[in-house]
Order: structure tokens, then C-alpha cells, then sequence
């Protein structure tokens, strides 16, 4: 049985023996890994990069208070950025899958169209989720747009959630109950992990985060990210869009924004969004001239 | 000579990386219309009847049977000047002639003018077909293309092969930047190998594909899918799969090799509503429920894979584990919107927009509590209720289960109504309010869900055209269309007269002050009235008259609806079919000629409308005159009588007996005398006429 470690190890690997960086995780929330700018940033411009990484996610409103089996408000992405997506791109997806001891003929894998769109980032594109058994374990995009920019060339992003995944790999039916590593001091699982976490923070997520706070620190990482993007510092101010996103995520949770405001709490994050890319790409196109 | 085949048949086919399931049977029918409109346009024949498309996750394919190989020689007259005196030595005949590439001697003279018949061969098919393909292709509807790689142009989903057979020919095309070849791919994982085609054969199309786990056809995997969920049932005699068509259409697009696989879900989630359950099955897992003769749920689901797999108990077991989480969450919902009491929600629904100018739900929600109850009274249903179902009406918007399955609006107010132990005419109301969701859709029969339907649509009516934002063309966001469709079959669907007039304007003031066009309970009864034109119009029961007699018969009542004080539809509803069954006779055309006759003399002495006009008997000077008189006096004491009893056959029965009077009347009078006093008798007693005609409806529109 591969442990959950070992999942992350083999994915690791192969995607190394495919020429990607393994760049590492953002030390920041994000709800997605392609928050991450070695994905979000990467995907604007010409340059062509790969890159494979494991993000940690945060969704304040995903969590049920580690009683669900399968919905958790943290949890982690396997994220693989391709750029240019190459023609073999779902082939080189498949063959990780095999790697993971995921076999194509006795598992029903299904290419489910899912046209991904990220209102807070002006960004979409059209793909799939991947199935294994009725089971979402991926999410596999050509990137249209990012920060509002059309992306030439199309990046390909393939996102593995790493919890299904190794659900259907350890026959589980409970996340938390994920073996996450047979350690020197035993079997670790991932509830032994990750539960005492899930319920404490759904918890402050739905019921104790700081709604005035949360305001008023969006507002203010908001002008922040105006002043960083007047001092031509694309990347400082790129972090200020994901404070403001995850802030606004909170927020969501608490209920503390109507129906009404919501749509137009999204474009604000977008506006910065937009910002950020536009003026990044601008720098790197610069970059490349010189 | 050598034998060359007259005609070949085509095969293509375009091999992708997963195409969208939905609309997908609609692409790959759209493909062979672009292309048999393309060889059509460049006049090469082939077999309609026996053409075919495919279409399946990884390919859209077309066969064209028995295509010619040649364009047809094309014969092009070209017209060149007048032939003048100076013959074939005029410097026009000399330019003409040598713009056709001949001499003058080797043009026709037509009508007195040089002519040259060019003979244009046709091309080879082959030739044609490459730039052919590739504008069939950039034709096709494709909402949102996309790009891959480098690539600048999109399709729908990454290009991975190009079949392109004419005959045993290869086709010399490129498309997206792919070489055609004579391969093809079978099942992703189950025959990735390579599969070479000699000819353009359908048979050995879908054999060869067959063989390699494909069934190209999406009417053949349409049918053995049908099949294979229905086969599945008999394992149990009293279960039946529900099969929600559009569900059977995606799934036929999500594979290219059906299994039907069986699999039971903990029988402890059948505590959940029953349209939780299907909605997480159908939409989340594209699975099909189950339900036993007593219309309950079956703790099992049906699920169509795409594989024969090695171990089906794998498949088995995971897609047990994501219906058990997918339940588990639909649970989650249920219980925790079951601890808030519905009447709760005023906060939140305060917070939700219905729309910019008109406030908030909640707002909607207050505007609704008394047009409930006043058009609940009208219907001798307790107003009390109807107003507590309306204060509840849009609660359950704010309802975890509603957000997400926003289908389920109505059905979850109701089911958590039931729970937390509110009166049960206020629940099934809940449910009810939503009734018609369609066209074809089952009606609210509570008088409580009456009330709620048709408040409901009457505000957005109002509302929405109050504030001027009135639909046209497709732009209808709010579906007012629909809600005016709603409002008249759920008025003509209930037994009891109610007007629409007093629901109208009862419904504005509902709105108090936020209204701000003028006249906005006129503007919506006009929309109304044109929706039930082209209700009835459409209605089976009208089946058998003509499309023109209808029309006709539609526009006599509706131009009376209009005017009517009432807005009463069941009338209008009877006099409709009075004068359907009135139409064909002889005293029905007499009658509307007559009738056009009148407003034409009316007209031109612009007497339109008839009032200030009073008969004097001792003007008539003709016998006609008083037995037109008569006649229509006669019919004035006994039609009042059968009025009251919507008795419009009967009294255009009556009205056929004015047939001979007035014959004889337009035989014998004249109108238009020079005696003032006479013509103005006579115009008052056309007049007179032209009431009574109009009695039943606008006659002379038939």
C-alpha cells in the first residue's frame, strides 16, 4: 500500500524525470495551488517553464468539523505546471497515474469536461476533472486567460487532490483515516495529523474569526497592494492579493458578506489581480528584451 | 480510357482529447451538415440518405456515401458588345474576343450581341476536399474554443489524429495542424493501438472501432446504454431506473464503451429527501437512482463506466465511496438547515438582491404577503394561510441545500416546512409556488399554491416591467415570458373565474412606491394577452383547425379581452371555443363580412364609435330597415340572459338569424343618402348592428 508520503514521493519524481522544477510550497494561505506564483505569476508572458510542487490549500468553507469523510477545510494539492502544454501532456498524465499503481484497466478513469474559471483571479480555462471510479482525483486545465491576460503559449495545469487520491490508492473511506506514514514510531494517519486541526479551525473559521478585523484588514491589505503595485514591486504586491483573497474567504465563511456585496467583493480581488499580472507582465517582457 | 470510379465515398474523422459531453451529439451531427452544405455548394453529388456521423468522447466522424469524384463541367456564357456595322473589325468585338482567349470568328451572336460560351471542367473532389474539411470544421458551432501548446487557433477540445479517406484515397489535408492519415485510435486504455484503414468504409469503420472497444455510433451507445439500465432493473422486478433524458444523453457522451454497474449506498440517507438523493446521484456522480413500485428510492445507484475492467468490484467499491461522501454532505445540509426555523431566514433574504431597483428578496417577500392573501381570498381560501406561506415563500433560498442544488427551491422549503412542524397546506404551498417550472409542467392544485404561483409571477411581472426593463427579443433574464405563461395556465387550470384586471392592479400597489413606469398594469396584461395568443395557438386541443382559422378566431376574443373591464380568461376561453365551432358556417362569414362592412361605412363617416347615435323608427323608409330592427332588437331581449350564462354558442346562434335581415338590408338600402336626418338613422342602426355583432367577440376579424 503506498502511504500518503509516499504518494507525494513518487509524484515528486516523475514529474522531476520530466524536466519540472520542484519548486516548494507558498508559505501563505491560498485556496489553490495556482495561487502559487511559480503558477499563477509563470503562466503570464512567453517564457516556457515547468514546474511540479504540493500546496497546502486552505477553504474556511469546506470545513464540517472533521465529520465528513471527504470535505475538509485544509487539505493538499499535488500541482504539476506544463508551458507550453506539450501534445503528450495527457499521456504524461496517465503514466503518473500508473506510477501510483492506478491501473487504467481496472480502474474506470474518466475525463469529465470542467471548464475551470477563478472569478478572483481573472483567470480561466477549459479541461477536465479526471475520474477514477466516480472519484475526482484531478483537475487538469489549459489556461485561457490568467489576470485577465490571454496566455500564449497555453500553460497545461494538473492538479491531483492528494486525499482522494490516496483514498482510492489505500481503499479508505475516511480521509482522516488516510495512513499518512508507517513511521518508526508506527502508523501515522492522517487523522492522527490533520483532525484535532480540522476541528478547531472549522470552528474559528465559522464561528470565532474576527469578522470587524477581517474587514478592516481587507480593506487595508487591499491599499496595500495599490502602494506596492505604484512602487513597481509586482511580487510584494501579488502577496497582498493573496492575503486579501484568503481574508475574503473567512469572511465567506462568517456569512459576513451578503449575498449583494459578495460579487462585488470578487471583483475588487480581481481588480488587484489584474493589476499584479498586467504589471508583472510588463516586467517580464522587459526582462526578456534586454 | 481508363476506368475511373465516378464516385467515392468520404470518411473523417477528427480524433480529440475529450470532448464535452454536452453537446456533443449536437457537433457531430452539426459537422456532417457543414459539410454535405459545403459539397452542395460546389455542386458535388452524393448520396444524402446514407450519410452518416459518429461521435464519442475522443472523435467526431463523418461518412458521406457515394460522393463524385469530379466537379460537373461548368458551361459559363459570357455576354460581350453589340454587334455594330463595322462587324468583326470593331475594336469592342476585337477586346472582347481576346479577353475569352479567342478570336472573333469563334463567338455567337445572341439577340444582337457577341457572346462566348466558356466550358469550365470540374475539379477532382480530392483536390476540393482539403480546403473543404477545413472550413466545415472553423463552421461549426464551438461556443468557447480553446488553445493548446503554441498553438493561435482553438478548437474545442487539443486535436490528436486526422482519418481523411475519399475511396481508398488519403486526403491531403491539415487540420489544426495535424497531416490527415488513414488512422485511427481505439479505446484510450483498453486499444490505445494504431488502426489503419484501407477504404472509406462505414462497416469497417465501426467494426474495426468495435473491435477496438469504441462504438462510434452516439445513437447506437444511446441505445445499448437504454438497454443496459433497463436490463439491469430486471435483476429485481418490482425496481425501475429513473432515466432523466438529458442525464442518458451525457452519459452517452462520457464513454465510448458502456458497463452498467449496480451499487448499493447506506439505507440510512433514504431518511434524506428523495430529491437530494437524486439531485447529488444525477448531477454530482452522473449516475442513475432507483425506485421501487411505491415511487420510493431504492438504496442503490446505476453507474455507466467506460471500461471493462479487469476487477469491476474496483469500480464497485469506488464509486461506493463517493456516493457515501457526496450523501454524507447532502446530509450534512439537511441537518444543519433543519435546526433553522424558515421564518429565521428574513435577515439573510434582506441581504439578497431580486433585483437592483427593487430591493431585496425580502422586499419581494413583503410585496407578496398581501397580493397572496387578496388573491386567496378571491379564491374563498384562507387568507391567513396564504400570508404565512408567503412570508415563508423564499426562505429556503438561503438554505444550505438549496445553494447547492439550486433546482431544489420549493421542494426543500416545503420538505423543511413539514419538519419543523408547519401547517401542511403552507408546506405543500412552498412546493407548489414553482409549479409550472415548464412548458408541460404539472400545475399548483392547492388553492394556497394557486395563490403563492400566481402572486409570485404577478410581482416579478409587474416589478420588472414597472421599473422598464421589458424582455425583448431573447433577452429575458427574469423569465417573465414563462411567468405570463405560468399566470394563464394556472388561471385557466383552476375552476373558479378569477380576473386578472383586480390581480393586476392589486399587484402594483404591492409594489407601493418602487414602480416608475406609468401605466405598467396595462403594459403587463398586453404581454400577457400575447402570450396566450401563442398559447393557443399551440394548445393540442386546437390541433385540428387550421393554423389561419385559429389565428383569426384568437385575434376576435383577444381584441375583446383587451378592452374588457374583467381580463376574465375563462371567458375569453368560451367564447373561443364558440367561435371555433361558429367559424366554417355560412352565417359566420356572412356575419363577418357584414361586420367589416359596418365598421368600413362607420369608418368613413367617422362614426367609429356609435355613441350619440339613437334610432327613430319613423325615419325607416324600407321594409329592410325594420326587419333589421327587429331583428336586432329581438336579439337584445334574449342575449343578455345567455350572456350572464357564458352561453356564447347559443347567442351566436341568435346572432345567425341576423344573416338574412342584414342580406337584405345591404340589397334594398342605400346608406349614404343625401337626407341627413335618414343617412343618420341608418348609420345608427349599422351601428346598433355593429354592437351586437361585437357581442361575442370582434367578428369581423374572422
Amino acid at each position: 500500500m503506498l502511504t500518503f508520503q509516499t504518494i507525494i514521493l513518487r509524484l515528486q519524481h516523475y514529474w522531476a524525470d520530466q524536466g519540472c522544477v520542484l519548486v516548494q510550497p507558498l508559505d501563505m494561505e491560498v485556496g489553490a495551488a495556482t495561487f502559487h506564483p511559480a503558477t499563477f505569476l509563470r503562466a503570464i508572458g512567453p517564457k516556457p517553464w515547468r514546474t511540479a510542487f504540493v500546496q497546502p490549500c486552505r477553504r474556511p468553507t469546506d470545513g464540517r468539523y472533521g465529520n465528513n469523510p471527504n470535505r475538509v477545510q485544509h487539505y493538499y494539492q499535488f500541482q504539476v505546471l506544463l508551458k507550453p502544454s506539450p501534445d503528450n501532456i495527457v499521456d504524461l498524465y496517465v503514466d503518473s497515474l500508473k506510477i501510483l499503481g492506478i491501473d487504467p484497466l481496472t480502474s474506470d478513469i474518466r475525463f469529465v469536461e470542467d471548464n475551470w474559471e477563478s472569478p478572483t483571479l481573472g483567470a480561466w480555462g477549459q479541461g477536465w476533472e479526471i475520474w477514477q471510479n466516480g472519484m475526482e482525483i484531478s483537475q487538469f486545465t489549459y489556461f485561457q486567460q490568467v489576470g485577465g491576460l490571454s496566455c500564449k503559449p497555453v500553460s497545461g495545469e494538473i492538479t491531483y487532490g492528494l486525499e482522494r487520491l490516496a483514498m482510492n490508492l489505500q481503499n479508505v473511506d475516511n480521509l482522516f483515516d488516510i495512513v499518512w506514514s508507517e513511521s518508526a514510531t508506527g502508523k501515522v494517519t492522517y487523522g492522527d495529523v490533520f483532525h484535532q486541526n480540522e476541528v478547531q479551525m472549522s470552528t474559528y473559521n465559522f464561528e470565532h474569526a474576527n469578522t470587524a478585523m477581517l474587514l478592516q484588514q481587507f480593506k487595508d491589505y487591499e491599499i496595500s497592494c495599490q502602494q506596492l503595485l505604484a512602487a513597481n514591486l509586482a511580487l510584494a504586491a501579488y502577496e497582498m492579493v493573496l492575503k486579501v483573497s484568503h481574508t475574503f474567504n473567512l469572511l465567506d465563511a462568517r456569512k459576513a458578506i451578503s449575498v449583494t456585496e459578495r460579487q462585488r467583493y470578487i471583483l475588487r480581488v480581481r481588480a488587484l489581480a489584474k493589476a499584479v499580472a498586467e504589471q508583472y507582465a510588463a516586467t517580464t517582457t522587459m526582462e526578456l528584451s534586454l | 480510357m481508363h476506368t475511373e470510379l465516378k464516385q467515392h465515398d468520404l470518411l473523417f474523422e477528427i480524433g480529440c482529447e475529450e470532448l464535452p459531453a454536452q453537446g456533443l451529439a449536437a457537433l457531430g451531427a452539426e459537422l456532417l451538415t457543414k459539410i454535405e452544405a459545403l459539397l452542395t455548394d460546389h455542386a458535388l453529388h452524393y448520396e444524402k440518405d446514407r450519410c452518416a456521423w459518429f461521435a464519442t468522447p475522443r472523435r467526431l466522424g463523418v461518412f458521406i456515401a457515394h460522393c463524385a469524384t469530379m466537379q460537373p463541367e461548368q458551361r459559363l456564357m459570357r455576354k460581350g458588345p453589340k454587334v455594330s456595322a463595322e462587324g468583326t473589325s470593331h475594336p469592342a468585338a476585337l477586346g472582347f474576343a481576346k479577353s475569352c482567349g479567342v478570336t472573333v470568328t469563334d463567338l455567337n451572336v445572341n439577340d444582337g450581341y457577341y457572346a462566348y460560351t466558356q466550358l469550365i471542367p470540374g475539379k477532382s473532389t480530392l483536390s476540393l476536399l482539403p480546403t473543404l474539411l477545413n472550413n466545415a470544421l472553423s463552421a461549426l458551432s464551438i461556443a468557447r474554443p480553446m488553445r493548446w501548446g503554441n498553438r493561435e487557433t482553438g478548437f474545442i477540445r487539443p486535436v490528436k489524429w486526422v482519418l481523411a479517406l475519399f475511396g481508398p484515397n488519403m486526403i491531403d489535408v491539415t487540420c489544426f495542424g495535424i497531416k490527415a492519415d488513414r488512422i485511427s485510435y481505439g479505446h484510450r486504455f483498453m486499444a490505445p493501438q494504431a488502426i489503419c484503414f484501407e477504404n472509406a468504409d462505414r462497416e469497417n469503420y465501426e467494426q474495426y472501432l468495435y473491435d477496438a472497444n469504441v462504438i462510434a455510433s452516439f445513437e447506437k451507445r444511446h441505445a445499448l446504454i437504454h438497454h443496459q439500465l433497463t436490463e439491469t432493473h430486471r435483476l429485481n422486478a418490482h425496481l425501475k431506473v429513473l432515466i432523466a433524458p438529458d442525464l442518458l444523453t451525457e452519459v452517452v457522451g462520457l464513454v465510448e464503451w458502456p458497463v452498467a454497474l449496480t451499487i448499493p449506498f447506506d439505507p440510512r440517507f433514504l431518511n434524506l429527501p428523495s430529491e437530494a438523493l437524486i439531485a447529488s446521484m444525477q448531477q454530482h456522480q452522473k449516475c442513475f437512482a432507483i425506485e421501487n413500485q411505491q415511487k420510493q428510492l431504492h438504496a442503490a445507484f446505476i453507474t455507466i463506466s467506460n471500461i471493462d475492467s479487469l476487477d469491476p468490484n474496483d469500480v464497485i467499491q469506488g464509486n461506493a465511496r463517493v456516493m457515501h461522501a457526496r450523501l454524507s454532505d447532502a446530509e450534512f445540509f439537511y441537518e444543519l438547515d433543519l435546526k433553522t426555523p424558515l421564518a429565521d431566514y428574513q435577515p439573510i433574504l434582506a441581504k439578497m438582491t431580486f433585483q437592483h431597483h427593487l430591493g431585496s428578496m425580502q422586499d419581494k417577500v413583503e410585496a407578496l404577503i398581501p397580493l397572496t392573501g387578496f388573491i386567496a381570498q378571491r379564491l374563498n381560501a384562507d387568507e391567513q394561510l396564504a400570508m404565512k406561506a408567503a412570508s415563508l415563500a423564499k426562505s429556503d433560498l438561503c438554505t444550505q441545500m438549496v445553494n447547492e442544488f439550486p433546482e431544489l427551491q420549493g421542494i426543500m422549503g416545503c420538505t423543511y416546512a413539514r419538519q419543523q412542524g408547519i401547517n401542511s397546506d403552507v408546506a405543500t404551498a412552498l412546493f407548489e409556488q414553482y409549479l409550472p417550472k415548464f412548458a408541460g409542467d404539472t400545475l399548483p392544485k392547492s388553492p394556497l399554491g394557486i395563490s403563492l404561483a400566481l402572486a409570485d409571477r404577478l410581482l416579478s411581472l409587474t416589478g420588472i416591467f414597472g421599473i422598464g426593463l421589458i424582455p425583448t427579443g431573447d433577452k429575458d433574464p427574469f423569465a417573465l415570458r414563462r411567468a405570463a405563461l405560468g399566470v394563464i395556465r394556472i388561471i385557466l387550470n383552476q375552476p373558479q373565474t378569477l380576473a386578472l384586471w383586480p390581480l393586476m392592479i392589486e399587484s402594483v400597489a404591492s409594489w407601493q412606491d418602487k414602480l416608475t413606469v406609468s401605466e405598467t398594469a396595462d403594459r403587463v396584461m398586453d404581454f400577457i394577452v400575447d402570450r396566450l395568443r401563442y398559447y393557443w395557438l399551440d394548445h393540442q386541443q386546437f390541433k385540428h383547425y387550421s393554423h389561419e382559422s385559429l389565428m383569426k378566431a384568437i385575434e376576435a376574443i383577444l381584441s375583446h379581452l383587451k378592452t374588457g373591464k374583467e381580463g376574465d380568461l375563462h371567458d375569453s376561453y368560451a367564447r373561443l371555443n364558440a367561435i371555433l365551432s361558429f367559424q366554417s358556417s355560412a352565417a359566420a362569414i356572412a356575419l363577418a363580412s357584414a361586420h367589416k362592412r359596418v365598421n368600413n361605412l362607420l369608418k368613413k363617416e367617422s362614426l367609429d364609435t356609435a355613441v350619440e347615435l339613437t334610432i327613430q323608427a319613423d325615419l325607416f323608409e324600407l321594409a329592410a330597415e325594420h326587419a333589421l330592427f327587429n331583428s336586432l332588437t329581438n336579439i337584445q331581449i334574449t342575449v343578455p340572459a345567455l350572456l350572464t350564462e357564458h352561453d356564447y354558442k347559443n347567442v351566436l346562434h341568435h346572432l345567425a338569424t341576423l344573416k338574412d335581415p342584414i342580406d337584405a338590408f345591404f340589397a334594398d338600402v342605400m346608406v349614404l343618402v343625401d337626407d341627413q336626418a335618414v343617412r343618420h338613422n341608418r348609420l345608427a342602426l349599422l351601428a346598433q348592428l355593429r354592437t351586437v355583432l361585437s357581442t361575442v367577440a370582434d367578428l369581423s376579424c374572422l
